[in-house]
C-alpha cells in the first residue's frame, strides 16, 4: 500500500511536474553550454568543447577582484546581517508584545520595499555619510537589505522553540548570556543557518545597489556581468554565471541538509 | 528563618487578580502542596517564588534575605517544569551538568556531582542519551536530577506528573517522596490533583481564585475542613443544611427540610437560629437494614450504583436534599442494590463536619 501520497498520481500529473520542473530548470542550464562553448561570442558549442572561458575568467585580474571583493563583501554583511537578525528575532520573541509584532513587520520593509526605490534613498544618504563606493557603504546596505532573511528565518525556529527551555535555564542559574549561547542559539541554529544562506547568496548576486552605490573602487560581480553584458557579448559571461549557480546550489543544498537534520 | 516566607503577594493581570495577598511560610524540609482548581494562582504564585512573575505588591523572603526582586538565575531554585523542558541538544549527562557548567565548576567535581545526582534516581546507565531517547519517566527523574545537582534551597515542582499515566504516576509519587526524604530539602508541589496532594504532602495549602483558601496536613484538609469548598475538593462530600433548633452537651441539632439531624461539635455550637452546613464523607454514611437505627436518618431512593470491587458506591436521591453519594465496602455489607428502591441512609452525630458556606 502506498502511504507517501505519491504513488497514485497519474501520468499526466506527472509528465505535467515534469514539464514544469524543465521550464524552471532548462534556461538555467543554456548557461553551462555557453560556457563551454568554442567560439569568441556568445553562444553554444560547435566544433568542440573548451573551458578556455574558466581558465580566461580564473586568470583575468578585473574578474578576480570582482570575485574577491563580492566575497569579502557578502561574508561582511552576512556576519553582521546574522548577530543583528538573530539577536532581534530573539528580542521580539522574548517580549512577545504587539509592539514586537510591530518591529518584526518593519523588519521586513527592505524586501516589501521595491530595491530600486530602496537604492535611490541610500545613494541620496550615502552622498552625506561620504559611503559612496566604499566597502563600507555597500557592506552596509547589503546587511539592511539582508535583514529581512535572518529575522524571518530566525523567528520561524523560534515559534517552535519550547519558552520552558529559557525558563529551566534561567532556574538553573544560568545568566541570560549564557542561556542565549548554550539554550537557545543551539536549540535555533537551523533557521540562524538558513537565514544566513539567504543573506549571502542576497548579498553575493545584488545588482541594483551595487549600480547605484558603487562603481570605481567596489566593482561586485554582479556589476562586472552587467557591464560585460553591456559592452560586449563575452562568454566569460556565461562561465561567470555557471560558477555563481554551481555556488548558489551548493548553498541551498548545504540549507536542505541542516533542515533535514533538525528533523 | 531557614526556609522560605510569601508575605501578601498580589499579582494583577488587567482587572484579573491571579494571585491576591497571599501569605504563607515554607519551613525546611517540609513537603507543601499547593492544590487547587486551574486558574486558582497556584501556578502564578509558584513562577512568583520561581522569579518568572514579578509581585506586585508583597514580599518574599528566603532563609531570611528578600528575594523579592531577584532575577530567577539569582535565586538559586530548583524546578521541575511540566512538560520537564530538558534541553533536547543536550545528553543526560550535559542536562544535569548544565546548573554547575554554569556555575563554573571544574571538571572533576562536574562528574563527581552529576554522577551522584544521576545515581540518587537511579539513571546512572544512561547518561549518554538525548532525551527524546528516554520514556516519560525517566525523563522526569533527568529533570529532578538536573534541579537537584545544584543543591539548591528549594524545590519547586509544577505539576510534575500531570503527563503520566495512572500506574506510573503512583510509583513516581513514592519516588519522589523518598527522594524528599533523602535529600532534606523543601519542596513546593504544584498540582491540581487532590489525591496526589493528600498522599505526598507534610501540608496543603488549597488555592481559589488567587487566595488560600484553607492550609493544613492532608488529615486537617480531609478531616476538617472549615470550608464547603475544601470538603468538596479534598474528596467528596455530601451536603446538609438547616439552621439550629437546640443546643445540647457537646453538640447542638439543627433542622432542614423538615427533619432533624444532631450534630456533635469540639468547639462552641453556632447559635441557636444560625444556618450551619454539614459536609459528610460518602464513606461516613451507612444503609441502614430494617429495624436497625442512627443518631440522623434520611430516606431516599437509589438512582445509581456501581460495584468497584472493594466498595460499592451509590447514589441516593434524598428529595429535597438532593443526591447522596454513599460508599459501602463491600466486605461488610449484603448488600443487593437495586434501581428504584427505597433507603434508609443514616449517620452517626460525630460523622458531619460543620463548614462555612460559601
Amino acid at each position: 500500500m502506498s502511504t507517501n501520497g505519491f504513488g497514485n498520481i497519474s501520468i499526466m500529473t506527472r509528465s505535467m511536474a515534469w514539464l514544469i520542473v524543465c521550464f524552471l530548470v532548462l534556461p538555467i542550464t543554456i548557461v553551462f553550454a555557453v560556457s563551454v562553448t568554442d567560439k569568441h561570442y556568445l553562444s553554444l558549442p560547435e566544433q568542440g568543447i573548451s573551458f578556455q572561458y574558466y581558465e580566461k575568467l580564473f586568470t583575468s585580474g578585473p574578474w578576480m577582484t570582482s570575485i574577491l571583493q563580492s566575497f569579502v563583501i557578502a561574508c561582511a554583511s552576512t556576519v553582521a546581517a546574522v548577530l543583528l537578525g538573530t539577536l532581534c528575532a530573539i528580542g521580539c520573541w522574548r517580549l512577545g508584545n504587539r509592539a514586537s509584532d510591530f518591529v518584526r513587520m518593519l523588519m521586513l520593509v527592505p524586501i516589501m520595499v521595491p530595491t530600486i526605490v530602496y537604492a535611490l534613498g541610500i545613494y541620496q544618504f550615502w552622498i552625506d555619510l561620504r559611503l559612496l563606493d566604499s566597502y563600507t557603504g555597500l557592506i552596509i546596505a547589503h546587511i539592511v537589505t539582508g535583514l529581512p532573511y535572518v529575522v524571518i528565518t530566525v523567528s520561524t525556529a523560534l515559534a517552535g522553540f519550547d519558552p520552558r527551555l529559557e525558563q529551566a535555564s534561567l532556574s538553573l542559574g544560568a545568566s541570560i548570556g549564557q542561556t542565549l549561547r548554550l539554550v537557545i542559539i543551539p536549540n535555533i541554529k537551523p533557521g540562524v543557518i538558513s537565514g544566513a544562506i539567504f543573506a549571502f547568496i542576497h548579498s553575493w548576486d545584488e545588482l541594483v545597489l551595487a549600480l547605484f552605490i558603487a562603481g570605481r573602487a567596489v566593482f561586485t560581480l554582479p556589476r562586472r556581468m552587467w557591464d560585460g553584458i553591456n559592452e560586449s557579448l563575452d562568454p566569460t559571461m556565461a562561465a561567470v554565471a555557471a560558477v555563481l549557480i554551481a555556488i548558489t546550489v551548493s548553498l541551498l543544498c548545504t540549507d536542505a541538509y541542516t533542515r533535514s537534520r533538525r528533523a | 528563618m531557614a526556609g522560605l516566607e510569601i508575605s501578601n503577594v498580589t499579582k494583577k493581570y488587567a482587572n484579573f487578580r491571579a494571585v491576591d495577598d497571599v501569605s504563607i511560610s515554607i519551613k525546611r524540609g517540609e513537603f507543601l502542596t499547593l492544590l487547587g482548581p486551574s486558574g486558582s494562582g497556584k501556578t502564578t504564585l509558584l513562577m512568583m517564588i520561581a522569579g518568572f512573575v514579578q509581585a506586585d505588591r508583597g514580599d518574599l523572603t528566603l532563609n531570611g534575605q528578600t528575594i523579592t526582586h531577584l532575577p530567577p538565575e539569582a535565586r538559586n531554585l530548583g524546578m521541575v517544569f511540566q512538560g520537564y523542558a530538558l534541553f533536547p541538544h543536550l545528553s543526560v549527562f550535559d542536562n544535569v551538568a548544565f546548573p554547575l557548567k554554569v556555575r563554573k565548576q571544574s571538571r572533576e567535581e562536574i562528574a563527581t556531582k552529576v554522577r551522584a545526582a544521576l545515581d540518587l534516581v537511579q539513571l546512572t546507565a544512561l547518561a549518554d542519551r538525548l532525551p527524546r531517547q528516554l520514556s516519560g519517566g525517566q525523563q522526569q527523574r533527568v529533570a529532578l536530577a538536573r534541579a537537584l545537582v545544584f543543591q539548591p534551597h528549594l524545590l519547586l515542582l509544577d505539576e510534575p506528573l500531570s503527563a503520566l499515566d495512572k500506574k506510573l504516576r503512583a510509583e513516581l509519587q513514592d519516588e519522589l517522596k523518598r527522594l524528599h526524604r533523602k535529600v532534606g530539602l523543601g519542596f513546593i508541589y504544584v498540582t491540581h490533583d487532590q489525591e496526589e496532594a493528600l498522599s505526598m504532602s507534610d501540608r496543603i495549602a488549597v488555592m481559589r481564585s488567587g487566595k488560600i483558601v484553607e492550609h493544613g496536613t492532608p488529615t486537617d484538609l480531609y478531616e476538617r475542613p472549615n470550608t464547603a469548598f475544601v470538603a468538596d475538593f479534598i474528596g467528596k462530600s455530601n451536603f446538609v443544611s438547616g439552621s439550629v433548633v437546640e443546643h445540647r452537651d457537646g453538640g447542638f441539632v439543627f433542622s432542614g427540610g423538615g427533619v432533624r439531624f444532631v450534630q456533635r461539635t469540639k468547639g462552641p455550637a453556632p447559635a441557636i437560629g444560625a444556618g450551619v452546613s454539614i459536609a459528610l464523607r460518602p464513606e461516613k454514611i451507612g444503609v441502614l437494614r430494617s429495624g436497625e437505627t442512627a443518631e440522623n436518618e434520611l430516606a431516599g431512593t437509589l438512582t445509581e450504583w456501581n460495584y468497584l470491587g472493594s466498595e460499592f458506591r451509590l447514589v441516593v436521591d434524598a428529595g429535597p436534599f438532593g443526591s447522596f453519594s454513599v460508599s459501602v465496602p463491600t466486605w461488610q455489607s449484603d448488600l443487593a442494590p437495586e434501581i428504584g428502591a427505597a433507603m434508609k441512609l443514616g449517620w452517626s452525630a460525630a460523622a458531619g463536619m460543620v463548614v462555612a458556606q460559601d
